[in-house]
C-alpha cells in the first residue's frame, strides 16, 4: 500500500492555481465566439473549488486551460495567464506538458462510458498509467514476457490493485481484468479515478463527474473524492452545474456566467448571502426539499448567444438589478467584498459593500410569460 | 376512490421485453421491465413516477399510451380499457393524452417549421383549418410563453427551453386532459428549468389538466406533484401523497434514494444510507423482493417471497416485509 501514500509535496508553498484574466476565443463558420472574456480563478492548496454554471458558460474550457487541453484549431488563447505551481502553462513544449499531465494533474471526465477503451481489459489501461507513473512513456513494451521487464510490470499492477482498492472497486485482484463494458457506471468512474490518482497529482480536475450517474450512485462518488481529498492532499477543481454537489463537497466556489466568473468565495458565505444577481438568481431556482408549489423563482431569458453578445454586462438582459451603466460598460474586475468573497458586478462600484441584491423578483416575472429574449 | 373517478386508472399492467439468444435467437428468457403495476390518477392531479435508470418509469410512461404493447394488464382512461381498442376508437381516446419528451433536441422534426409542428395534430384530426387553424396555433404559442414571431422558426433556431415549450404547444393542441411528461426537464439548465416547473404548474390550474410526471430528480418530482410513485426494477416499491413521503419515507430503497440527494445548502450535509452496489438486471430466477441484494436491512423471508404493495397508513402503501404483518420497525 506504500506505493500510494502521498508525497510530501516538494513544491513551493503559494497557490497551485492561477488563472488570470484569461481570453480563449473559438472560431466557428459563423464567426468568432468569445467564450472566455477574462476569467480570473485562484486555487491554494488544499481548496476543493466547485466552478459551477450552466451550460455554455466556459467552465468546462477554464478547467481544460490548466493542463493546456482546449482543443486547438478551434480554440485559441488570446490573452491571460494560467500559472500552475507558479510556473505559466501557456508555451510549454509538449514534453513538458506531457509530464505535466502524468505528474501533477489528474482528470476526471464526465462521461465514464466514453473515457475508457473499449478494447482493452481495465488492467492493461491501469498499468499503462502506472507505468506513466514510474517514468515509461512507451508503456507499450513493458509487458509481462519480458523477463527483463516483469519486475517492472509486476510493480505497475501491484500499484493499479492498490489504487482501485482504495477507490471502492471491489475484489480488483480479479476483477482488473474486466472489460469496461462488465462494469456498471458508478464502477468504471471509480477505475478513472484510481487513473487519476496514478500520478500522485496536486491537482484533480472532475468535470462534471456525477453527471452521467444515478443519484444513490452520486453520493458514493461524491463520498470517495470528500475522502480522496484529505488522504492524498489533493487540491480540487469540481466543475460542475449541480449546486448540490457543490455545496455537499466543496468549500470555495466560483460562479461562471458567459465566459467570465462573476462571483467566488467561501461556499457557505456564497449559499448563504450571495452578492452577484445571478447567483442569487440561480440558487433560488433550485428547487430543494422545502420550495413550496409555485414559489420557485425564474430568471427570465436564456443565456446569450456568445457568437453576439449583448453589449455590456453579459448578465444585464436578464438581470432584475440592471442599471443604465451595465448596457454600456462591461462588468469591473473581480471585487473583494469582505469575508474573502469577490465580485464583479456594477452593483459594487460604490462604497457600500454589504448591499445584497436579496429582494425578490417580482417586477421580472412578468417578462418571463412572453419568454425568451433570443 | 374507484376506478370509475379516477382519470387514468392502471391495473396490474406488466411489459415483458424477450431475451433471445443462443444460436437461431431463440427466446431465452424475458426481462420485465414494467412487472405488475397498478395506479390510478384522480383528474386534475399529478402524480410522479421516480426511479433511477432502468427502473422501468419510462417504458410504464409509453405503456400508458400504449405507445409500447403491455404485455398484459388493463389501462382505464374515463374508464374506457385502451387495450381493447383498435384504430378509429383507439386513435380517439389517444387525442385525450398526449405526451411531452425528454430530449427536445431529438423529439421536434428539424424540417417542420413552428408553426406546422404544432398544428400538425389538429390537422390530423380535422379540428380546424384555415383561419381558425391559424388561430389556434398563435394562441397555443402564447400559451407556452413563446411570440407570434417565432411561428415560422425552425426547431434549430430556439434554445433548448424554448424548445420545451414548443413540444409542450404541441402536446397542448389537441386540449388532452393527461400529459405524460417523461423527464421534461433533464436536459435543461436549471434557471431554464424553473421557468419550465412553472409553466406547467401555471398551465395546470389554468386548463386543468392531470399530469403523470417521470423524472429521477426527488426536488424536482416534490415541486410539481400531489402523489409519487417510486420506481424499482419495474416495481413500485413505495407509494403515497408527496408530503407524506418525503416526511416519513419507509422503504429502505425510498429511504436511501432521499438520503442520497445533494441539498444545496452547505449546512445539510447528506450523509447516505448505504445501500449496497447499484441497480441491476432482474435476474432471471427472480424470487423475493428485488432490493433484497443491495438492501441494508435484508431478512431471510426478503429472499424467498416477493413483499406486495400493501398501505401502512393512510394511503401510504409500501411493498416491503419490514412493514408486513404489523411487524413494524425501522
Amino acid at each position: 500500500m506504500s506505493s500510494i501514500q502521498s508525497r510530501v509535496s516538494d513544491t513551493p508553498s503559494g497557490p497551485v492555481v492561477e488563472i488570470e484574466d484569461l481570453r480563449v476565443n473559438f472560431r466557428t463558420f459563423d464567426g468568432v465566439s468569445k467564450v472566455l472574456v477574462g476569467v480570473d480563478l485562484r486555487l491554494e492548496r488544499g481548496d476543493v473549488m466547485g466552478l459551477v454554471g450552466e451550460t455554455g458558460c466556459g467552465k468546462s474550457v477554464t478547467a481544460l486551460s490548466i493542463p493546456q487541453l482546449v482543443p486547438s484549431p478551434p480554440g485559441e488563447i488570446v490573452g491571460g495567464d494560467v500559472r500552475f505551481l507558479g510556473q505559466s502553462v501557456i508555451g510549454k513544449s509538449p514534453a513538458e506538458l506531457r509530464q505535466l499531465r502524468a505528474r501533477h494533474i489528474g482528470m476526471v471526465f464526465q462521461d465514464p462510458n466514453t473515457n475508457l477503451n473499449p478494447v482493452f481489459t481495465i488492467e492493461q489501461q491501469m498499468i499503462d498509467v502506472c507505468l506513466c507513473r514510474l517514468g515509461y512513456e512507451g508503456a507499450v513494451s513493458v509487458t509481462p514476457f519480458h523477463r527483463s521487464r516483469r519486475d517492472l510490470w509486476q510493480q505497475a499492477r501491484n500499484t493499479a490493485i492498490a489504487l482501485l482498492h482504495r477507490v471502492g472497486f471491489p475484489n480488483p485482484e480479479q476483477r482488473i481484468k474486466s472489460y469496461p463494458h462488465e462494469l456498471s457506471g458508478g464502477m468504471r468512474q471509480r477505475v478513472l479515478i484510481a487513473m487519476s490518482l496514478a500520478g500522485n497529482p496536486d491537482l484533480l480536475i472532475a468535470d462534471e463527474p456525477t453527471t452521467a450517474l444515478d443519484v444513490s450512485t452520486q453520493a458514493q462518488v461524491l463520498r470517495l473524492i470528500r475522502d480522496l481529498v484529505d488522504e492524498f492532499h489533493l487540491t480540487v477543481l469540481l466543475v460542475t452545474h449541480n449546486l448540490g454537489v457543490v455545496a455537499q463537497v466543496c468549500n470555495r466556489v466560483a460562479v461562471m456566467y458567459a465566459g467570465r466568473v462573476v462571483e467566488s468565495g467561501e461556499v457557505r458565505r456564497i449559499f448563504k448571502s450571495p452578492a452577484h444577481p445571478y447567483t442569487v438568481g440561480l440558487l433560488r431556482a433550485v428547487p430543494t426539499m422545502e420550495t413550496r408549489r409555485g414559489a420557485l423563482e425564474e430568471i427570465p431569458g436564456t443565456i446569450p448567444n456568445l457568437l453576439s453578445p449583448p453589449p455590456g454586462c453579459r448578465f444585464h438582459l436578464r438581470c432584475p438589478h440592471a442599471m443604465d451603466v451595465c448596457g454600456v460598460e462591461p462588468p469591473p474586475p473581480m471585487r473583494p467584498i469582505g469575508d474573502g468573497t469577490t465580485v464583479a458586478c456594477h452593483l459594487y462600484d460604490g462604497d457600500d459593500l454589504n448591499f445584497r441584491p436579496d429582494r425578490p423578483v417580482d417586477q421580472v416575472v412578468d417578462k418571463v410569460g412572453t419568454a425568451g429574449n433570443d | 376512490m374507484t376506478d370509475a373517478e379516477a382519470l387514468l386508472a392502471v391495473r396490474n399492467v406488466t411489459k415483458a421485453f424477450a431475451i433471445r439468444g443462443g444460436l437461431f435467437k431463440t427466446r431465452i428468457g424475458e426481462m420485465r421491465a414494467v412487472d405488475d403495476v397498478s395506479l390510478t390518477i384522480p383528474a386534475g392531479t399529478s402524480y410522479g413516477l421516480v426511479g433511477e435508470s432502468g427502473s422501468g418509469k419510462t417504458t410504464l410512461g409509453k405503456v400508458i399510451l400504449r405507445l409500447v404493447e403491455p404485455t398484459t394488464g388493463q389501462i382505464l382512461f374515463e374508464g374506457k380499457d385502451l387495450c381493447q381498442l383498435t384504430g378509429d376508437e383507439l386513435q380517439l381516446q389517444r387525442a385525450g393524452m398526449q405526451m411531452v419528451f425528454q430530449n427536445p433536441y431529438s423529439s421536434l422534426d428539424p424540417r417542420q417549421s413552428v408553426k406546422s409542428t404544432v398544428a400538425e395534430p389538429l390537422v390530423i384530426f380535422g379540428r380546424a383549418r384555415g383561419k381558425e387553424l391559424d388561430d389556434r396555433v398563435r394562441s397555443l404559442i402564447a400559451t407556452v410563453g413563446l411570440r407570434d414571431e417565432h411561428l415560422y422558426r425552425f426547431p434549430h433556431e430556439f434554445s433548448g427551453g424554448q424548445r420545451q415549450r414548443i413540444g409542450i404547444a404541441r402536446a397542448l393542441a389537441l386540449e388532452p386532459k393527461l400529459l405524460v411528461l417523461d423527464e421534461p426537464t433533464s436536459a435543461l439548465d436549471v434557471s431554464v428549468q424553473s421557468q419550465i416547473l412553472n409553466l406547467l404548474l401555471d398551465l395546470q390550474q389554468r386548463l386543468g389538466l392531470t399530469y403523470l410526471f417521470i423524472s429521477h430528480d426527488l426536488a424536482v418530482i416534490r415541486y410539481v406533484c400531489d402523489r409519487v410513485g417510486v420506481m424499482y426494477l419495474g416495481r413500485i416499491v413505495e407509494e403515497a401523497a408527496v408530503e407524506e413521503l418525503f416526511a416519513r419515507p419507509q422503504h429502505p430503497y425510498t429511504r436511501s434514494l432521499l438520503s442520497a440527494i445533494p441539498e444545496p445548502d452547505p449546512d445539510h450535509r447528506f450523509q447516505p444510507v448505504e445501500v449496497n452496489g447499484e441497480i441491476g438486471r432482474l435476474a432471471l430466477d427472480d424470487r423475493g423482493c428485488r432490493f433484497a441484494p443491495r438492501c441494508p436491512f435484508v431478512m431471510d423471508r426478503c429472499r424467498q417471497i416477493d413483499p406486495a404493495l400493501e398501505a401502512t397508513g393512510s394511503a401510504h402503501l409500501v411493498a416491503c416485509h419490514l412493514y408486513s404483518d404489523g411487524a413494524v420497525s425501522s
